[in-house]
């Protein structure tokens, strides 16, 4: 997903403590993929209630946005909208990608391989209109904001940090600094560990922050240029050159100054249209339509739909009153309007 | 080059301690003739201010003043089973980026601990005049607190010119601690104007907790609407907390 550009990447390790006070536009279909890949049982299959909808989701979101909150985090959650046309065939593939990990599932489930069910299992997740608009639910619950895209959630998340509305954009993709975002917060959602499905291993994985302005001057290029490297390596939008890596991809419009000039030079056929994805990046669509209110849970109610979903009763009760807690020290002043 | 000693170890754990309520990685100040601390917490809704003069220790010794950061809760880690009749030895060693730990009791145990390193400037500490000035028993302060935790998250302090009220209310019920100034748990009552104001429970609770080993008597001061100031007097030095108040929609 995204573009791989991870390796160019200048970054800094943070922490949910050194997040504090700030507020994130969190990719919300990024965080939910994650959740509903990761919080499984040991042979692949998702948590459900008793009618058999999906609560892995719930689940994530209930108990990360506590996390958050508990820290001084601000979270809102941006959902992606309709995706532009370009990025169907990326879709396709994933989809593909999905229905060939489900059957190798089933494959791995009936010769009782519990190791393998799991690593393919995590590689299935789908998302639908019903775990969108739970957890849009949920979060209205929690009085925790989010806001709907009108195309790409990594964009309008990068607009609102642009604006200086949020403090950074928060996924495991990249596109965010491609879309703008001045700061761009990775391993955010994940609670602190990552399970590679390939290698079958689990790491640690500690937040980090990844600057824009410190990409571009450490790589001496423009942002305009980064997506040149970008559109290179192939991004959702278009189909990378093949042969073309990060590294090579950078030296190319470093030595060229634009993917056009390369593309002349090294006389490579592009199956796209470079100014087309440019404009994507540069100007996508966004909306100015939000409001950044964390208002009061609603306690009872987020309750009553955890437990319709049949969550343990006594352990959404210990959340709520960890949210409690957290909300409470939200309302507290400043000490910093003293000491100024 | 600094290098301390302390004659009963685990009330230097309770300091430390007092200080973890708040921050993780600590940085210390330490001068010819103080080590002291004052930081805010992440969420900057409290500080702690924190002073011992090199002649409450044993022996003290800093030729250069030098800033040191650690992570407290390690060092708490560490002196997790100290005794009081263990000698606390201290001494910074930057040329291997460690603090060295070292209890003298029954036999010798050595420590260390990593050094980390030091960002930002120590805050200065709040400017409030405050109206309220309410001397008392430090376990007395605690029970009051601890009551109104079980029925709330915040809790009201309210000063008159002879009482000092502490009261909290919940779904399940309210709490009033009234101390009036001849109770017996008041030292000293003094308030130039009425005062009232709203805190949190979470940290007001951790705070009280956590003085409560080192100082037999804490000093509450507040006005409306501003924030509290915990004043814990130690035999030589200081441990002060300041709290920012609630926000009242009201």
């Amino acid at each position: 997903m995204g573009t791989n550009i991870g390796e160019l990447l200048k970054r800094e390790t943070s922490s949910l403590t050194k997040l504090s006070g700030k507020a994130l536009a969190i990719d919300a279909l990024n965080a939910i993929y994650q959740f509903l890949a990761i919080i499984r049982l040991p042979n692949g299959t998702l948590l459900r209630d008793r009618r058999g909808r999906a609560t892995s989701h719930l689940m994530g979101l209930f108990y990360r946005t506590i996390n958050f909150l508990e820290h001084g985090i601000k979270p809102i959650y941006v959902f992606d909208g309709r995706p532009p046309r370009l990025k169907e065939k990326t879709l396709e593939e994933r989809r593909l990608i999905k229905e060939k990990f489900s059957r190798e599932w089933r494959e791995a489930l009936e010769q009782g391989d519990m190791v393998k069910a799991f690593k393919k299992s995590v590689m299935t997740a789908h998302v639908d209109d019903v775990i969108i608009s739970e957890s849009k639910e949920l979060l209205t619950l929690m009085g925790v904001p989010w806001v709907q895209a009108p195309s790409e959630g990594e964009a309008q998340a990068a607009y609102m940090a642009s604006r200086g509305d949020v403090w950074a954009s928060a996924s495991q993709d990249y596109d965010s600094l491609l879309f703008g975002a001045p700061r761009l917060v990775r391993n955010l959602t994940i609670a602190g560990k990552k399970y590679y499905p390939k290698k079958g291993i689990v790491e640690d994985l500690i937040p980090e922050v990844i600057r824009l302005d410190e990409v571009l001057s450490s790589l001496g290029i423009t942002r305009e240029q980064l997506i040149d490297v970008a559109m290179l390596v192939g991004t959702d939008y278009n189909e990378g050159v093949k042969g073309i890596g990060p590294k090579t991809a950078l030296k190319l419009i470093k030595r060229y100054g634009s993917i056009e000039e390369v593309v002349r030079a090294r006389r490579i056929e592009l199956g796209f249209d470079p100014e087309e994805v440019r404009r994507i990046f540069l100007n996508p669509e966004v909306s100015d339509q939000y409001e950044l209110i964390w208002g009061e849970p609603e306690y009872a109610g987020i309750r009553e739909f955890m437990l319709e979903r049949d969550f343990s009763a006594e352990r959404v009760d210990r959340g709520l009153e960890r949210l409690r807690k957290a909300v409470e020290r939200w309302r507290s002043e400043s000490l910093i309007r003293w000491i100024s | 080059m600094f290098r301390a000693k302390i004659a009963d170890a685990k009330y230097w754990r309770g300091l430390m301690n007092a200080i973890s309520t708040l921050v993780d990685e600590a940085t210390f100040n330490i001068t010819e003739d103080k080590f002291s601390l004052r930081a805010m917490d992440s969420s900057h809704i409290a500080m702690v201010d924190f002073e011992m003069p090199s002649a409450a220790f044993e022996e003290f010794v800093c030729d250069t003043p030098v800033k040191m950061t650690v992570n407290v809760n390690e060092m708490l880690k560490l002196m997790r089973n100290v005794k009081s009749d263990e000698v606390l030895e201290m001494e910074l060693r930057e040329d291997v980026g460690k603090l060295v730990l070292r209890l003298r009791g029954r036999y010798v145990r050595n420590f260390s601990l990593a050094l980390l390193d030091t960002a930002g400037e120590e805050p200065p500490t709040p400017k409030i005049s405050f109206k309220a000035h309410v001397q008392m028993a430090t376990d007395a302060l605690k029970q009051a607190i601890t009551d109104a935790a079980r029925v709330a998250e915040n809790v009201r302090f309210e000063a008159t010119k002879d009482q000092f009220v502490v009261k909290a209310s919940g779904d399940i019920g309210s709490v009033e601690a009234v101390f009036s100034a001849d109770s017996d748990a008041i030292r000293e009552i003094s308030v130039e104007e009425d005062s009232k104001a709203t805190f949190n429970l979470d940290y007001l609770e951790e705070m009280v907790k956590a003085a409560t080993g080192i100082s037999d008597e804490a000093i509450v001061e507040f006005s409306t609407n501003m924030p509290l100031r915990l004043d814990f007097p130690l035999t030589t030095g200081a441990l002060r907390f300041y709290l920012a108040p609630r926000i009242e929609s009201e």
